[in-house]
């Protein structure tokens, strides 16, 4: 078979370019879909760090939406094995409070998250308590800071249509 | 082929294993080689004197290419407290963050002769020296399932006075 070998190789590069391209936008997704705000508080004078965000902002009401939690030590290594240390409550629009499970992130060392369903309009805050190595802790993260938004989960039906 | 597309296609090779690496990485979670049960259990407060740890998993290991650790907790924690497991598992947690599959064993490790037992791949013995002195322990492992999935844990338990 004739083949060109200048055509072939130009062709081959260009499909590298594409393979390049498509590996740089999977990364850059991957990257912005957990970089939205968080509030950071430190746990037993920086012995900790606790850092509190939301996950898929905005966030409307009917969705389950997630708390994105990280914890690491002083060096900024992940802390795992804290899921059952912890205790997660959604403070809720008038009150409203529940409290929800905490899990471990699969290989994210020092990730954990924790899902909730927000039922109306409003600011929801995240109350984190427990312990983190030999110290005990309660703080409570105000989700207008978290999401640098007001209110915190929105009415899907300003979007909807038709 | 010409000599002129050995670089080229190195260079196709890296980018094919980078896609998979992010694709593999990215994908879900499966269980394997999850601990079924262990002597003692976890969150155990054991009176008789405990020289040998045994844990069950659900498919066999291979002890070979996996670690096992155990180390006693330096702190007083009232087993009584509503919020006592919490706490000993928060200063399980750290130790194991530091010390679970690492090379960097620390201070505090207590040596034990790790093996399956009884050639059972599925059952793993960590047998020390000397009985545990009264205190709270963990014991940590990274383990390699035989289907070659990487799996962690650990459980905590307490020898009484």
């Amino acid at each position: 078979m004739n083949r060109d070998p200048d055509a072939y190789t130009r062709c081959m590069r260009r499909t590298l370019t594409i393979a390049r391209v498509t590996l740089a936008a999977a990364l850059l997704t991957l990257a912005a879909s957990t970089a939205f705000a968080h509030v950071t508080k430190e746990v037993g004078d920086g012995a900790y760090t606790v850092v509190l965000g939301y996950i898929g902002a905005p966030l409307y009401v009917g969705e389950i939406e997630q708390v994105d939690i990280s914890i690491t030590d002083a060096e900024g290594n992940g802390v795992d094995g804290l899921a059952e240390s912890l205790t997660a409550e959604i403070l809720g629009p008038d009150g409203a409070t529940v409290v929800v499970t905490v899990r471990a992130v699969r290989n994210s060392p020092g990730k954990y998250i924790a899902d909730f369903r927000p039922t109306v309009e409003g600011n929801y805050d995240v109350r984190l308590s427990g312990f983190i190595g030999e110290y005990e802790f309660d703080e409570v993260f105000s989700g207008v800071d978290m999401l640098h938004a007001d209110p915190v989960v929105n009415d899907p039906a300003r979007i909807s249509v038709p | 082929m010409t000599a002129g597309t050995t670089p080229f296609y190195s260079r196709v090779r890296r980018a094919v294993t980078a896609l998979l690496v992010v694709a593999l990485a990215a994908g879900p979670a499966f269980a394997h080689a999850h601990l079924d049960s262990s002597t003692p259990d976890a969150g155990a407060v054991v009176s008789d004197s405990v020289t040998v740890v045994e844990l069950r998993f659900s498919e066999g290991l291979e002890v070979a290419f996996s670690t096992f650790k155990a180390y006693r907790l330096d702190a007083e924690v009232d087993l009584t407290a509503d919020n006592a497991a919490a706490r000993l598992n928060a200063l399980a947690a750290v130790v194991v963050s530091r010390h679970n599959g690492t090379a960097e064993d620390g201070d505090g490790k207590i040596d034990a002769v790790v093996e399956n037992l009884d050639g059972d791949k599925s059952v793993v013995t960590l047998t020390f020296a000397e009985p545990l002195a009264p205190g709270h322990y963990v014991v940590m492992w990274r383990v390699l399932s035989v289907d070659t999935h990487v799996v962690d844990g650990h459980i905590v338990f307490s020898v009484a006075e």
